[in-house]
């Protein structure tokens, strides 16, 4: 019995009312006795000094089996036959079973079918009716998850490495700060801090009176930043980008944040990126709201850490304000949001104008521990020389004789496991050479713990091109220290033989995600030998690989396969994933994720 | 989710995208580097593809990506086809066991470097030379009777001067003494035991030729030389050890060579069992734990769960131990590894020892 907007569907069979068209039978689904099975867990036992209780971790589910009974009803046994035949047509098939809720809100289930079984059952009273009935029981073996009925695509927005600074926080004009929680941190004074900045001379520190909040062990306080009285011109779009470094910075939010425009008035705004710096601070971009002036600006900083003593309520410094516009940058990082309750995977698409040159793709859901993995950027000492060829538009000179460049990350930006170090370098005079990154945790100016070294094979160059190159694996970080420790990591990257080698981009990517996808696609204008688009394809019972692809047509009539130097899986995590991407020969390349957002069985998009 | 690949005559095949692999396995050792790896792949049994067939002239190269990385690298043996194919391959140091120390002349000879080299160019093998070789000869004379193969002139070489040789992940032939500094911490449940005194030794005595009867040139006179080790933990245990095959020495030579596989060996107890380990429980000196496909034979741990003659775990007490062999299965939560010094046990594992491997024969020609 239909009610509302009810549907199921097994491909494109109508479940809930088919008729046989010429024949004479109707056909609907029994709603008694379903069961839409569960997906099946995959648990690991793991080992652990705990005295008491294992902890258990789900690593992956399996399939899921959707039982229900089919009816079929006709006056006649001709009829009956008819529709047994529309059924079996389904049999051992790969198919989907969409269901809709009655409501007409509900969205749509659609769950994967991998194969069908269906089971005659025999009841001799229904035989002989007047109006005859057979009853079919229906199995389906399912992938999992629901998933929502049509695919989301995200695009790329990539914002610039530079920033048009409006307000470099050297004075406190126009901030205020007031307290959410507790309301004891009033009256919370603002003043320079220049002992502590990201550009500048100083940052602006909000320093709240009184103590946080403590309960059952945690301690949190809550603040509203505002800044009023600016005037920037977003006219040309881009994005509103500032600085921030919480206190604790173990558990932090900035929230709620809000933009006023002269157009708009006050808009909520949501962190389109956060990336860790040197400094400490994590720079925060936000996509302008509209193409007008840009009048104030105001977040809260939320702050938590675990602590059984009452401590001071957790400052906050402020610094660098202002926009930035899209980026041109050879590599990028972008951050998407994926909707869905369960992971799934993601396909990507990679486009620029010419040829893509190497290909590198990483996504990771986004730990909020500002990981990327080019260090270049984070550079402390090293000898640049101007280079049009390089993606950083410049290059380092690593000497065999001489002091080799240094880089400083903070530590609590790398999860402690074993990472891939890719390097991109050329070399000036044709002589074989080692490349050596040696790494050490480093507490204020001392070092700390060992260090940790990894050296690349003996290897020549034939050209004078930049070539990405394996320097191979190295444990990160050097020693492992807690997640709201301010020790940094420094890294020194040297080459040895008897010529110099320079460097262009020096990359660490964690080899327990798996997730790196890396293609050579040529340089120089599109081609048959030269791909300007790259398709990396999600994994699914058609291809259990996944594929890789290269071409030139966005409508795919000219992809082809691409040997990867590295297959990554990008499993889509629900919530904020971030992805980089570095294409050598393309700046500003677009990136696209198509990915069907995953239930667990019932669809909420 | 590591890859095998096949290079077949300079192309490549990612063996995933022609049928399905499974239960890919490989190991490392000290020495030799890569050893051996296995899968299953589900191919229909009347094809054969091009990504396992040889071309002429070349072997299939086999190597396995994790990532970004390679983790092994080697040549395909025999495929076995059947509802699923079993697939095997040996790594680079097995084609020194069927390839000939010869010069470019080519006559047989003892040169390390040159037989090397020679055996490289001749097969066509992608492997890199790391170290430097000797280029003088490791017998009496550059020249030997008996045509010996690679494998045996180096583990002969190697012995000689206290170290062991392995071809890596990146075809590059290594030399190294065996290591003294650890690198990583074991960290798991199991206590280490050294009970085995298989090759406990703290003496070696060299038997060698002193004297050679200038008319026929057959050997006259033979000596006896003795190297040994103050530290004896376990009471004095002595060797002999035969290098009359290498011709005429003196005995400071002799005592060289027996001092230098007293270091090899040590005056230690060996172990009887390997250990399984968890990821986690190898960690770096900084508490990082390493993924376990890349531990290699040659790392060196520091185990701090030691136990002593009654079984107790001392605490305070930490043994280095570096490793012969590692064995990883794609996807596997665990490694299984065994410790240098791991003496036979197993029925399997005494049969292979009793075997005689080759042995290099350095009468001179």
């Amino acid at each position: 019995m239909a009610v509302g907007a009810l549907r199921l569907d097994l491909g494109d069979l109508d479940l809930v009312s088919a008729d046989g068209g010429y024949s004479t039978y109707s056909l609907h689904a029994l709603g008694e006795g379903v069961d839409f099975g569960e997906p099946q867990p995959i648990d690991v036992t793991l080992a652990s000094l705990m005295v008491d209780g294992s902890p258990t971790e789900t690593t992956r589910h399996d399939n899921r089996t959707i039982v229900f009974r089919v009816e079929v009803v006709s006056p006649d046994g001709q009829g009956l036959a008819d529709g047994e035949a529309a059924l079996v047509a389904f049999e051992g098939a790969r198919t989907t079973l969409a269901w809709t809720p009655s409501d007409g809100y509900g969205p749509t289930s659609v769950f994967r079918v991998e194969t069908v079984h269906v089971k005659f059952l025999f009841n001799d009273f229904d035989e002989i009716r007047t109006v005859k009935r057979r009853t079919f029981q229906v199995t389906l073996t399912c992938l999992p998850f629901a998933r929502s009925a049509t695919t989301t695509t995200v695009g790329a927005e990539f914002v610039a490495a530079a920033t048009v600074i409006s307000d470099d926080c050297e004075a406190t004009t126009g901030w205020s700060a007031s307290a959410i929680f507790p309301a004891t941190q009033d009256p919370i004074a603002v003043a320079v801090d220049s002992s502590v900045f990201a550009t500048g001379t100083g940052a602006l520190r909000f320093t709240p009176a009184g103590s946080a909040s403590t309960t059952y062990g945690v301690a949190t306080a809550r603040f509203r930043v505002t800044r009023t009285g600016l005037s920037i011109n977003a006219a040309g779009g881009g994005y509103f980008v500032l600085r921030v470094r919480p206190e604790w910075t173990l558990s932090t939010g900035i929230m709620d944040a809000y933009l006023t425009t002269s157009a708009g008035g006050r808009q909520s705004v949501s962190v389109l990126v956060g990336e860790a710096d040197a400094s400490g601070f994590l720079r925060l971009s936000f996509a302008v709201p509209d193409t007008s002036t840009i009048t104030a600006f105001d977040f809260v900083a939320a702050q938590s850490v675990e602590t059984l003593s009452v401590l001071p309520a957790p400052k906050v410094w402020v610094d660098s304000l202002g926009l930035a516009g899209n980026s041109s940058a050879n590599q990028n990082v972008m951050a998407f949001d994926v909707a869905g309750s369960m992971r799934c995977e993601g396909s990507f698409q990679v486009s620029a104008p010419a040829g893509l040159g190497d290909v590198l793709l990483y996504t990771v859901p986004d730990l909020g521990d500002g990981f990327r993995p080019d260090l270049r950027r984070l550079m402390a000492t090293g000898a640049t020389t101007a280079d049009t060829a390089a993606i950083n538009g410049s290059r380092v000179a690593l000497t065999a004789s001489g002091t080799p460049p240094t880089f400083s990350a903070p530590a609590s930006m790398f999860r402690p496991g074993s990472y891939a170090v890719l390097a991109r370098v050329k070399r000036i005079v044709s002589n074989p050479t080692t490349l050596t990154l040696t790494a050490q945790t480093k507490s204020g100016a001392s070092g700390i713990g060992p260090l940790s070294t990894v050296a690349s094979p003996s290897f020549s160059l034939a050209d004078t091109d930049y070539h990405l190159m394996r320097v191979g694996v190295i444990e990160l970080p050097p020693l492992v220290v807690d997640r709201a420790s301010n020790a940094t990591v420094l890294f020194t990257f040297s080459c040895a033989g008897s010529t110099d080698y320079h460097l262009d981009e020096l990359l660490v990517f964690p080899l327990e995600d798996h997730a790196l996808t890396w293609v050579s696609c040529g340089t120089g204008a599109a081609s048959a030998t030269v791909a300007s688009r790259l398709w990396v394809d999600e994994p699914s019972p058609s291809r259990p690989r996944g594929a890789r692809l290269i071409g030139n047509d966005v409508g795919r009539l000219d992809a082809r396969y691409a040997l990867p130097l590295s297959a990554g899986r990008h499993v889509l995590k629900p919530g904020r994933m971030l992805a980089y991407l570095l294409t050598s020969a393309a700046g500003g390349a677009d990136l696209q994720a198509t990915y069907t957002a995953a239930w667990h069985s019932n669809a909420g998009a | 989710m590591a890859d095998v690949v096949t290079i077949v005559n300079g192309r490549t095949y990612v063996l995933d995208d022609i049928a399905h692999v499974s239960d890919l396995t490989w190991s490392h050792g000290w020495p030799y580097g890569c050893l051996e790896t296995s899968w299953s792949m589900d191919l229909p049994p009347n094809t054969y593809p091009s990504a396992l067939m040889p071309a002429p002239n070349h072997d299939v190269r086999v190597e396995i990506w994790d990532g970004p990385i390679r983790v092994w690298c080697g040549y395909l043996t025999e495929p076995n086809p059947g509802e699923t194919w079993g697939l095997h391959a040996v790594g680079w140091y097995g084609a020194f066991a069927s390839l000939l120390a010869l010069d470019a002349t080519p006559t047989p000879t003892a040169i390390p470097s040159t037989a090397v080299t020679q055996a490289i160019t001749r097969a066509g093998l992608p492997i890199v030379v790391g170290s430097t070789l000797s280029t003088t000869s490791i017998a009496a004379a550059d020249k030997t009777i008996t045509a010996n193969y690679v494998l045996p002139l180096l583990d002969a070489y190697a012995e000689q001067i206290g170290q062991r040789w392995m071809i890596d992940a990146d075809y590059t032939l290594t030399f190294a003494a065996d290591p003294t500094t650890p690198t990583l911490v074991l960290d798991n449940d199991e206590a280490l035991r050294g009970t085995a005194d298989d090759s406990y030794v703290t003496d070696v005595y060299p038997r060698f030729v002193s004297s050679v009867d200038m008319t026929t040139g057959e050997p006259d006179g033979w000596g006896l030389g003795h190297v040994g080790t103050t530290s004896q933990p376990a009471g004095r245990r002595e060797r002999a050890m035969d290098v009359t095959e290498l011709g005429q020495m003196l005995q400071a030579t002799a005592e060289g060579y027996a001092q230098s596989q007293l270091d090899l060996n040590d005056a230690r107890k060996g172990y009887t069992t390997g250990l399984e380990v968890r990821y986690g429980d190898l960690k770096t000196l900084g508490g990082v734990p390493r993924r376990l496909g890349l531990v290699k034979g040659r790392d060196m741990f520091r185990s701090f769960n030691v136990a002593d003659v009654s079984g107790q775990v001392q605490l305070g007490l930490s043994v280095d131990v570096a490793l012969s062999k590692t064995v990883y299965r794609d996807g596997d939560s665990t490694l299984r590894i065994e410790p240098l010094g791991l003496a036979p046990r197993t029925f399997v594992d005494v049969l292979r020892a009793q075997k005689p491997a080759q042995r290099f024969d350095g009468t001179a020609a």
